[in-house]
């Protein structure tokens, strides 16, 4: 009887056991793993945030800098009786006239226009819209007495852009002179009434796989901002 | 004869039907590793593209003076070598892809890529991005191909696996 008993401590698992245990571990496993992903969901929207950010702010740097060439600045408000054409879904953020340094020409100067557009095809670009900078071809002759009383071009075909930025979204609002504040005026800019100063938002978007916006309103609060002058 | 039943080891039939459920297991995993040092190869090349545009960016805000990504493509076979250039001609940086990298170009406007142009101020001013015109340099390597994408004049490059 002895015998018996310790032969059957000696043979191991049953069948039964170890199904039971197998299923055991794999429901813990399964509900491990749905803990895990969503944790790894939250830290790469907090990161997408973080390199969004980080690409937003060159684009900024570089509408500064050419800002500081221009005379006087247009900003959104500017251009509602302007003719955008070239791409779909143009949506104005700075534009100046800025001297060409081509020339020995002092009174020539070029257009150049920051816009949004929307995103021609969903492989290369994110989100719903594009930022782009668009340089006029032709000269524009300003004089010093005109440059204060010069409008924006009627008419500006940008189809000749460079892309600057992905990642954002349009724009909500019109004119933004009234409300110069983040939640009304993104992906946009505020001039103040000398023209000579104004500030520049960008608000970019975490997108989801398919490379859309996503539609977490947490993801959509990024804003960039810069306070940009014409100093010529 | 029963106290040794559970010391009597393994039967003929047992081994045999182990050893081929493990042939067959391996045969059927085998196919996913052979392309593995290939494509890896292959994703190396294009992240030595990638690093060398943001480089080429690096070290012209850096520098503040004009930079040039030189990429030389050979005759079929040979290492395609690519070096980043200042306005004079000095080379401050200069690798070369693994020779079994196939590599082509476009500027987006219908012609190859030889150069990648920064001014001064890390901007991109050739080839022209337009939104609608992507430059790439295409990389294969036996049926693999990955597409490195110029996607912004501020140097934002995309790797695609078309």
């Amino acid at each position: 009887m002895m015998n018996m008993i310790h032969k059957r401590n000696r043979r191991g698992f049953t069948l039964v056991e170890l199904l039971v245990s197998a299923s055991i571990s794999v429901i813990i496993g399964a509900a491990m793993s749905f803990a895990i992903s969503k944790v790894g969901g939250q830290a790469s929207g907090g990161s997408q945030a973080t390199a969004l950010s980080q690409e937003l702010k060159p684009s900024l740097d570089f509408i500064s800098d050419e800002v500081q060439q221009a005379s006087r600045l247009y900003g959104l408000g500017d251009f509602t009786s302007a003719t955008l054409s070239g791409a779909t879904g143009v949506q104005p953020v700075i534009g100046f006239y800025a001297p060409d340094v081509s020339t020995a020409t002092t009174d020539d100067y070029k257009f150049m226009l920051f816009y949004l557009a929307d995103r021609p095809d969903s492989i290369n670009y994110n989100g719903p819209k594009v930022l782009s900078y668009y340089q006029d071809s032709t000269n524009t002759t300003i004089t010093a007495a005109n440059l204060p009383t010069q409008a924006v071009p009627t008419a500006i075909n940008v189809s000749t852009g460079r892309v600057l930025a992905d990642n954002l979204v349009a724009q909500t609002t019109t004119n933004c002179l009234t409300s110069q504040n983040t939640t009304n005026c993104i992906n946009t800019s505020v001039v103040d009434t000398t023209k000579k100063t104004g500030i520049v938002y960008l608000k970019g978007t975490t997108t989801n796989m398919a490379g859309q916006q996503s539609l977490k309103t947490a993801d959509q609060s990024l804003v960039v901002q810069t306070r940009i002058t014409a100093r010529n | 004869m029963r106290n040794h039943r559970g010391y009597r080891g393994f039967t003929v039939i047992e081994l045999l039907v182990t050893i081929s459920m493990i042939g067959l297991f391996a045969s059927l995993a085998l196919p996913s590793f052979a392309g593995l040092y290939g494509r890896q190869q292959l994703n190396q090349a294009a992240s030595q593209i990638e690093n060398a545009v943001l480089r080429g960016r690096t070290l012209a805000l850096a520098k503040n003076q004009a930079m040039t990504l030189n990429i030389t493509i050979p005759t079929a076979g040979q290492s395609t070598t690519y070096q980043i250039v200042t306005a004079a001609n000095a080379i401050l940086s200069s690798d070369t892809l693994p020779s079994q990298v196939a590599v082509s170009t476009s500027n987006g406007a219908g012609s190859t890529l030889t150069s990648i142009q920064f001014n001064a101020r890390g901007v991109i001013t050739t080839p022209a991005i337009t939104a609608t015109a992507i430059p790439m340099v295409t990389l294969t390597q036996n049926s693999n191909t990955r597409q490195v994408r110029l996607l912004s004049v501020l140097g934002k490059v995309k790797v695609v696996t078309p």
